[in-house]
C-alpha cells in the first residue's frame, strides 16, 4: 500500500498516524496523480490498486484491517465524530475544503463541541485507545494550531487530550515524517493556511485556463451572406422611396378578436399540423411547425395582411389511450395534463396563435361527424370486414399496440402487436404466437369486425385534376410526396377503429368503433377555428369575392394525410376545398424538448434565431450546442445585437433619443440606401408565400452589416466631436 | 438545513426498507435509536450506514473490506454534494472529479449496486436537474451512470427522470 500525492497537510498526516497505530508500512510518494479535486491532497493506492480519495476513509480502513470488529459497539459514535470532523472542523481550518464558503460555526464553536465530550472521557468515541476519529480529528487541530497558536487555551480538555496522544510514539514518528515533507515539498517555511491559499490560487489559474482553452472551436463555416451593393436604378428608387417614406406607408392594422377574411385585403390564414397530445413537444416539433408558422404570422401581420394562425393539440387516438391505462386516469385527464403543457412551451417560445384550441371538444365531433355523414351519403365509403384480435375478458378488440406475444420471425417473446423490439421487424398482430392481451394478460382470440372505408379509387380522378391546380404552390417535398402516392394508385383505407377514445362513428351498427385517428385529426383545422369563432365557415368557404390563401405547415410524414387523405375526404364531401396550401417539412428525431430549452436559461428569442437558422428545409439536421452558441455569438450578438445597441446607445447620449433628419443625398449614403432597400426586396420576396424563412432570416442578418459597416467607416462617435454640421446623419 | 438531510436519509431508508419512523431530527442533527442495543446514534453518515446495516438487502455496503472501504468513501461525497446542492460552483469541481471517477466504471463500488450509488444519486438529483444540455455533455460519464442508476423506479422513487444525453433536433 502507499501513499500518492503527500504533502505537507492534515490529510496526509493522517494516513501517516494510521499506518504508524496500525502498524502498517505504507510507501510515502510525493509524486501521484493530479487530484482532480484540488491540488495537495493524498490518495491511498490499496495493494489492489484502488484509490481511496478521501483521507478518513483511509484512516478508517488501515484501522479495520488492523482490528476488525473488535470496535463494533462504537461504530456509530466514530462514524458521527468522522463526519463531523468532515463537515466541520476542516471546513474550519482549512479555507479550500468545499464547504469552507458555507455559512458555518467560528472555529472556536466547533472545537467547544469537542470540549464538552472530552471533559467526559479519554477518547472522542468514548473507547479506551485511539481510534480512526481521534486520528482524524487529532490531525485537523493539529495544523490549526499551527496557524494559531493559542488555539486551545480556552479548551482544557481538548488540550490534554491533545498533549496526551502527542506523547504517543506513534504519534511523535508521525508528525516526524510530516515535517519531512514540508521540507522537501516546498523547501519553504509557508505552512497552514499560507499554503492552502497558495494551491487555491494555483487551481483558479488552472480553472482560467482550461476555460479558455474549451473556447468553441471556430470550424463551423460562416455562411451569412456578405452585403451586396445595389445597382445606379436600385438606388434611384430607393432613394426616392426613403423620401417619400412615411407619407406612402400604410397605417398599421389594428389586431381585433375574432379575425375574420375581409373582401379586398390579402386574408392569410395559417395552421400548423396539430401536435400530438401525449409527448411534451421537442424542438423538432417546434421549429417543424409552430414556430415556421409563428415567423410566417408575424410576418404576414407586420406586411399588413389578414391574418389568422391557429393550432392545438390532437388528442384522440390509442396512444392516449394506452398512456391512460398505464398510468390509471382517464383519457381526458392525460390529454388535459398534456395539451397544459403544450400551451405552456408555446407560450415562453412567444407562438404567436391567434388561437390554440383541442381536438377532445364538441364542436371537433360534430363537424366530424358531419363531414363523414356527408362522405357516407354521397357514396364513397364502403364496409368490409377485418380478422382482428378479440379479447373475451375485456370484451374489446385489440389494437395492434395492444397485444403482445413471440415474435414469429426470431422468437423474442415480448413482441408488440405492430413490431418486434428484438428483431426490428414489422409484425402483423393476427401472426404472433401465443398473443396475449396486453391490458389483462389473457389470450385473445381472432374475430371478425367489420369496419368502415374510405373509397380513395373512386375519389382519385377528382383528385388529380385538384392536385394539378394547386401542387405548384407547394414545397418540393410536398410535391414529390403527394405524386408518389398518386402514382400508384389510392388503396381504399380504414378509417374506423374499435377503441373508445375518439369520436364514435354516426352509422347504425358502429356505433361502438370511433373514427381513426388521422381521418378526425385534420378535421381539428375546423373545429379549432370553430371554437375560435362561430362564424368560422368564412375562412373555409370564403365567399367569391374574398381571396384567402391557406398555408399548412407540417413534417414531412404528415404529408401523405394531409396532401392525398384529407383533401380527398372535402372533395368527397363536396365543399371547402379552394383554398391554396403551402407545405414544410422538417426533420424527426430525439430533440430538446419544449421544456427543456426554457430549463437551460437560454432567453427564447435566442432559441428561435438559432432554430431558424438551422432550420431544416429540404434535409434532416442535426443540433449541435456549440453550433448554438457560435451562432447566438457570431450572428445575434456581433452582427445585429451589436448593430442595434450601438445605435441605440449612440441616439440616446447625444440626440435625447430623437433620431435627427437624415440627409440621403451623399454618394455614401445613397448607395447605403440602395444596398439596404436591395435586401429588403429579397427579404420580401422570399418571406411571401413562405418561400424561404431561412433565406429570410439571412437576409435580415445582411441589412444589419450594413449597419455595422456603416457605424465602423464613419465612426459617429468621432464625428460627434465635431461642429454641429456634423451632426447631421 | 436539517430538513435536506431527513429526506436525504429517508429515501435511502425507503430504498434500504427499513423502518424509518425511529429516525428523528434534534435541532440540526439527525439521529435513531439503534433497533439492536438501544443506544442512539448521531449523524448523517453513522444513520445511513446504521441504516445499511439494519437492511435484509445483501451486499449494500459492498463484498468485502476492499468495497466497504469505497462506499464509504462515496458516501461522505454524497453528504458533501447533499450539503452543497444548492451551490453551483462549488458542486462544479466535485461534478468533474467524479465524471473522472467514472469513466472506468458502471457502478461507483465492485460489479453490483451498492449503497453509494443510491445515496450519490439522491445526492445529486437536485444538481443534476438544474444542469444545462451544455454542462450534461462535458459530465458524460457521470451522465451515463446517473442514467442508469435512475432507470431503478426503486432508486429514483418519486423523482422524475433527468433527461441525458445527445439530443438531435
Amino acid at each position: 500500500m502507499k501513499i500518492l500525492g503527500s504533502s505537507y497537510n492534515s490529510a496526509t498526516l493522517k494516513l501517516l498516524l494510521a499506518s504508524k497505530v496500525s502498524n502498517v508500512e505504507l510507501d510515502v510518494l510525493t509524486t501521484g496523480p493530479k487530484h482532480v479535486l484540488y491540488k495537495g491532497q493524498p490518495m491511498l493506492e490499496l495493494d489492489s490498486r484502488v484509490r481511496i480519495y478521501s483521507a478518513n476513509s483511509g484512516v478508517w480502513y488501515l484501522f479495520r484491517k488492523k482490528f476488525g470488529h473488535q470496535l463494533q459497539d462504537y461504530d456509530s459514535a466514530i462514524d458521527h465524530w468522522m463526519e463531523w470532523e468532515m463537515m466541520h472542523l476542516q471546513p474550519a481550518g482549512d479555507n479550500f475544503h468545499p464547504l469552507s464558503s458555507e455559512k458555518r460555526q467560528k472555529e472556536l464553536g466547533t472545537i467547544s463541541k469537542l470540549e464538552e465530550t472530552l471533559k467526559k472521557c479519554n477518547f472522542i468515541a468514548g473507547t479506551n485507545d485511539v481510534t480512526a476519529a481521534d486520528i482524524c480529528i487529532w490531525s485537523s487541530i493539529h495544523f490549526m494550531q499551527i496557524d494559531q497558536k493559542d488555539l486551545l487555551t480556552t479548551f482544557p480538555s481538548v488540550k490534554a487530550w491533545y498533549e496526551r496522544l502527542l506523547s504517543l510514539k506513534a504519534f511523535q514518528e508521525a508528525v516526524e515524517k510530516s515535517s519531512a515533507l514540508n521540507v522537501a515539498g516546498t523547501g519553504t517555511e509557508t505552512v497552514g493556511k499560507a499554503k492552502t491559499q497558495n494551491t487555491r490560487a494555483e487551481v483558479k489559474k488552472q480553472a482560467t485556463s482550461s476555460v479558455s482553452s474549451e473556447r468553441v472551436p471556430n470550424t463551423v463555416e460562416n455562411d451569412s451572406p456578405e452585403p451586396r451593393s445595389a445597382t445606379e436604378d436600385e438606388i434611384t428608387s430607393a432613394v426616392q422611396n426613403w423620401k417619400l417614406g412615411q407619407q406612402n406607408s400604410p397605417s398599421p392594422r389594428i389586431l381585433k378578436h375574432p379575425v375574420l377574411p375581409v373582401e379586398g385585403t390579402k386574408n392569410v390564414f395559417i395552421t400548423s399540423a396539430l401536435p400530438y397530445v401525449n409527448n411534451v413537444p421537442h424542438l423538432g416539433n417546434i421549429i417543424g411547425c409552430v414556430l415556421s408558422a409563428d415567423v410566417f404570422a408575424r410576418f404576414c401581420r407586420l406586411r399588413g395582411y389578414n391574418t389568422l394562425y391557429i393550432s392545438g393539440t390532437d388528442e384522440y387516438g390509442t396512444a392516449t389511450e394506452t398512456k391512460a391505462l398505464e398510468e390509471g386516469v382517464t383519457p381526458q385527464e392525460i390529454c388535459d395534463r398534456y395539451h397544459e403543457i403544450h400551451a405552456q412551451v408555446y407560450k415562453w417560445f412567444n407562438i404567436s396563435f391567434d388561437h390554440f384550441g383541442r381536438t377532445s371538444t364538441i364542436q371537433h365531433a360534430a363537424i366530424c361527424q358531419q363531414i363523414f355523414s356527408d362522405v357516407h351519403k354521397n357514396g364513397y365509403t364502403f364496409t368490409d370486414s377485418v380478422e382482428q384480435l378479440y379479447c373475451n375478458n375485456c370484451r374489446r378488440f385489440l389494437a395492434d399496440r395492444f397485444v403482445e406475444g413471440i415474435c414469429p420471425l426470431c422468437n423474442y417473446p415480448d413482441a408488440r402487436g405492430d413490431q418486434c423490439d428484438s428483431c426490428g421487424r414489422l409484425v402483423n398482430a393476427n401472426e404472433l404466437k401465443s398473443p396475449r392481451c396486453k391490458l389483462c394478460g389473457s389470450t385473445p382470440s381472432p374475430k371478425s369486425s367489420t369496419h368502415l372505408f374510405l373509397d380513395l379509387p373512386k375519389i382519385e380522378p377528382k383528385l388529380r385534376i385538384w392536385l394539378d391546380t394547386v401542387v405548384d404552390g407547394w414545397s418540393n417535398n410536398a410535391q414529390v410526396i403527394a405524386r408518389s402516392w398518386v402514382k400508384d394508385g389510392l388503396k381504399p383505407r380504414c378509417i374506423t377503429r374499435d377503441l373508445k377514445w375518439g369520436i364514435p362513428v354516426p352509422v347504425e351498427g358502429f356505433t361502438n368503433k370511433v373514427f381513426y385517428v388521422w381521418f378526425d385529426a385534420p378535421i381539428g383545422y375546423m373545429s379549432i377555428l370553430n371554437c375560435y369563432t362561430n362564424e368560422w365557415e368564412k375562412w373555409w368557404k370564403p365567399q367569391n369575392s374574398v381571396e384567402v390563401k391557406y398555408f399548412q405547415f407540417m413534417a414531412k410524414d404528415n404529408v401523405p394525410f394531409h396532401s392525398i387523405i384529407f383533401p380527398s375526404c372535402l372533395l368527397a364531401v363536396g365543399k371547402y376545398l379552394n383554398y391554396e396550401e403551402g407545405k414544410f417539412s422538417k426533420s424527426r428525431g430525439v430533440g430538446v424538448f419544449g421544456s427543456e430549452a426554457e430549463s437551460t436559461g437560454i432567453p427564447s428569442d435566442i432559441w428561435r434565431f438559432y432554430l431558424l437558422w438551422v432550420r431544416p428545409e429540404n434535409q434532416d439536421s442535426a443540433f449541435v450546442w456549440n453550433d448554438l452558441a457560435q451562432r447566438n455569438n457570431s450572428e445575434l450578438l456581433n452582427n445585429l445585437g451589436n448593430f442595434a445597441l450601438r445605435a441605440l446607445t449612440f441616439l440616446e447620449k447625444n440626440f435625447d433619443g430623437k433620431i435627427p433628419e437624415v440627409n440621403v443625398d451623399g454618394e455614401f449614403e445613397r448607395s447605403l440606401v440602395g444596398a439596404v432597400n436591395k435586401e429588403l426586396k429579397d427579404y420580401l420576396s422570399v418571406m411571401e408565400n413562405a418561400r424561404s424563412l431561412r433565406e429570410g432570416l439571412r437576409r435580415l442578418l445582411a441589412i444589419s452589416r450594413h449597419g455595422n459597416l456603416l457605424m465602423q467607416s464613419s465612426q459617429p462617435w468621432v464625428l460627434i466631436k465635431g461642429g454641429p454640421e456634423d451632426r447631421q446623419g | 438545513m436539517a430538513e435536506k438531510e431527513m429526506l436525504f436519509v429517508h429515501s435511502l431508508g425507503t430504498w434500504l426498507q427499513v423502518n424509518c419512523d425511529v429516525i428523528k431530527r434534534n435541532n440540526d442533527t439527525i439521529n435513531m435509536k439503534c433497533f439492536s442495543n438501544g443506544k442512539i446514534v448521531n449523524g448523517l453518515l453513522a444513520v445511513s450506514l446504521q441504516l445499511a446495516k439494519d437492511s435484509a438487502i445483501p451486499n449494500v455496503m459492498g463484498e468485502n473490506l476492499e468495497e466497504e472501504v469505497q462506499v464509504r468513501q462515496w458516501m461522505e461525497y454524497a453528504l458533501l454534494i447533499n450539503k452543497l446542492s444548492d451551490n453551483i460552483t462549488a458542486t462544479k469541481h466535485m461534478l468533474e472529479f467524479l465524471n473522472d471517477a467514472l469513466s472506468t466504471r458502471t457502478y461507483l463500488v465492485g460489479n453490483k449496486r451498492t449503497l453509494s450509488d443510491v445515496a450519490l444519486y439522491k445526492a445529486l438529483y437536485p444538481v443534476m436537474v438544474n444542469l444545462t444540455y451544455m454542462e450534461k455533455e462535458k459530465l458524460m460519464h457521470l451522465g451515463r451512470w446517473f442514467d442508469f442508476i435512475q432507470n431503478d423506479q426503486m432508486v429514483r422513487q418519486d423523482n422524475s427522470i433527468v433527461l441525458l444525453g445527445r439530443p438531435l433536433l
